[in-house]
């Protein structure tokens, strides 16, 4: 979206616009879900910390500083919303995120044999992300899928730049290595 | 899974590719270089498999619904027809604020000393105030009746002992402090006394206005004056034998009697 686009719905909304409230959610609806969904692995928590970090930044858009981008902040809250719930949920691991992802989304037309090793590519990403430690995932997602800078991604996880390079190579590197060997253990599953 | 690589300038080239440091030249040469590198390549091929996989993050739930009525529940959302009233609403507030913060500045510049807070005084103050009006008047229009050519000299003050049959005749005249004295026809001369009054008397009570016969034929009884004038008196220590302070004032001249 646009800033001036942006600025236009922010102001809209906070002066009592529904209209313009809807359309800032489809806006960034699903770059913040994604986001929480590859941290958590859980589409219920992700969903839920959506939800609970649009309603948080609605009621409170008469604070935003129009000098920041309000994907910047409607991340920031969604992240500490989901630091605070990681506190209390344990990080799902095991096999039950495979039927977490579903299989809805398979595009119209799309063979079944082909969507279904889609949905086993992610579940297999999935997983091998969840290996990582969270600042490597955080970091890798951030700048792999959201296509942050580093220093934004510096800013908003409040460490140096060189940190999150560090994280970055890591991760990035770690993901590889757990990515394969997630497809490798679960194509030997299908032959036995 | 691939072999790892053991040469740190190629993993730092690696890092640069996947950072999205390396221009679109360097990139080339880059991968042209690793051609016969066949652990390398497969390398950036499962990253970028990895990278692929990460960007493919499939359907999401549109909880606009959700998230609207939740919102709500919080924060009212405004119909745009209202919204048009508000937005105008606020805009003659703040023009009222405004206009009252100019005048107010503009009050200020023209009468700095004016406060539209009232302060708190002791009812102390106040007496106090009066008095120091009283006297300051009572010295203004002194001096400007002593200014005045048309006016006589100030009369003779002597001090003046009441007979008995006098003071009796006070007794049963006190008189409030404030007199209508009215006065006939251009005087040349008037006489005030004051009267020492006994001890038991109360303070202020009383004064004595002792002239000329054809003025003041009887003690205690004014002449009628065809202008009125305001007499203020005030009395302090009215002790026998010593007269009492005495200030008169009357629209021609101002005596003081000490």
């Amino acid at each position: 979206m646009e800033r001036q686009r942006e600025r236009e719905l922010i102001r809209r909304a906070a002066a009592g616009d529904r209209d313009a409230a809807a359309e800032t959610i489809r806006a960034f609806q699903p770059s913040v879900y994604a986001y929480i969904l590859r941290l958590s692995g859980r589409p219920d928590v992700a969903e839920d910390i959506v939800q609970e970090a649009f309603v948080r930044v609605l009621a409170n858009l008469d604070r935003f500083d129009e000098r920041y981008r309000f994907s910047t902040w409607l991340f920031t809250i969604a992240r500490r919303l989901y630091v605070n719930a990681m506190q209390k949920l344990r990080p799902a691991y095991d096999s039950d995120l495979v039927g977490a992802w579903g299989g809805s989304d398979a595009a119209p037309g799309e063979p079944v044999e082909r969507a279904e090793a889609r949905e086993q590519a992610r579940g297999s990403l999935q997983r091998a992300l969840m290996v990582l430690p969270l600042a490597q995932r955080e970091v890798v997602v951030l700048f792999h899928q959201m296509d942050w800078p580093i220093a934004l991604i510096a800013k908003h996880l409040e460490m140096p730049e060189g940190t999150v390079k560090s994280h970055l190579h890591r991760g990035r590197r770690r993901l590889r290595e757990a990515l394969v060997a997630e497809e490798s253990r679960t194509s030997s599953e299908a032959w036995t | 899974m691939s072999e790892s690589r053991q040469d740190p300038n190629l993993e730092r080239a690696i890092d640069a590719l996947f950072d999205r440091e390396l221009s679109e030249a360097s990139q080339r040469e880059l991968l042209g270089s690793l051609r016969r590198d066949p652990v390398a390549c497969q390398e950036i091929a499962e990253t970028r498999r990895a990278m692929a996989l990460l960007n493919d993050t499939g359907a999401c739930p549109d909880l606009t619904e959700a998230i609207l009525a939740s919102v709500n529940n919080r924060r009212r959302f405004v119909p745009a027809s209202v919204r048009r009233f508000v937005t105008t609403g606020r805009a003659a507030i703040a023009a009222g604020i405004l206009a009252a913060v100019s005048g107010y500045a503009a009050f200020q510049r023209h009468g700095p000393e004016t406060s539209f807070t009232p302060t708190a005084a002791p009812v102390s103050d106040l007496v106090e105030s009066a008095h120091a009006d009283a006297a300051q008047g009572l010295r203004t229009v002194a001096g400007i009746l002593t200014a005045s050519a048309d006016c006589e000299q100030a009369p003779a003050v002597a001090s003046y002992v009441p007979s008995a049959s006098e003071l009796r005749a006070l007794e049963a005249r006190l008189v409030s402090s404030q007199w209508t004295v009215a006065r006939a026809g251009s005087p040349t001369r008037v006489e005030v006394r004051t009267v020492a009054l006994p001890a038991d008397l109360p303070e202020a009570s009383c004064l004595m206005l002792v002239g000329d016969a054809a003025w003041m034929p009887e003690v205690g009884v004014l002449p009628l004056w065809s202008d009125p004038a305001l007499v203020r008196l005030r009395f302090r220590s009215p002790a026998p034998a010593a007269p009492a302070e005495c200030s008169i004032l009357t629209r021609d001249r101002a005596v003081s009697v000490p």
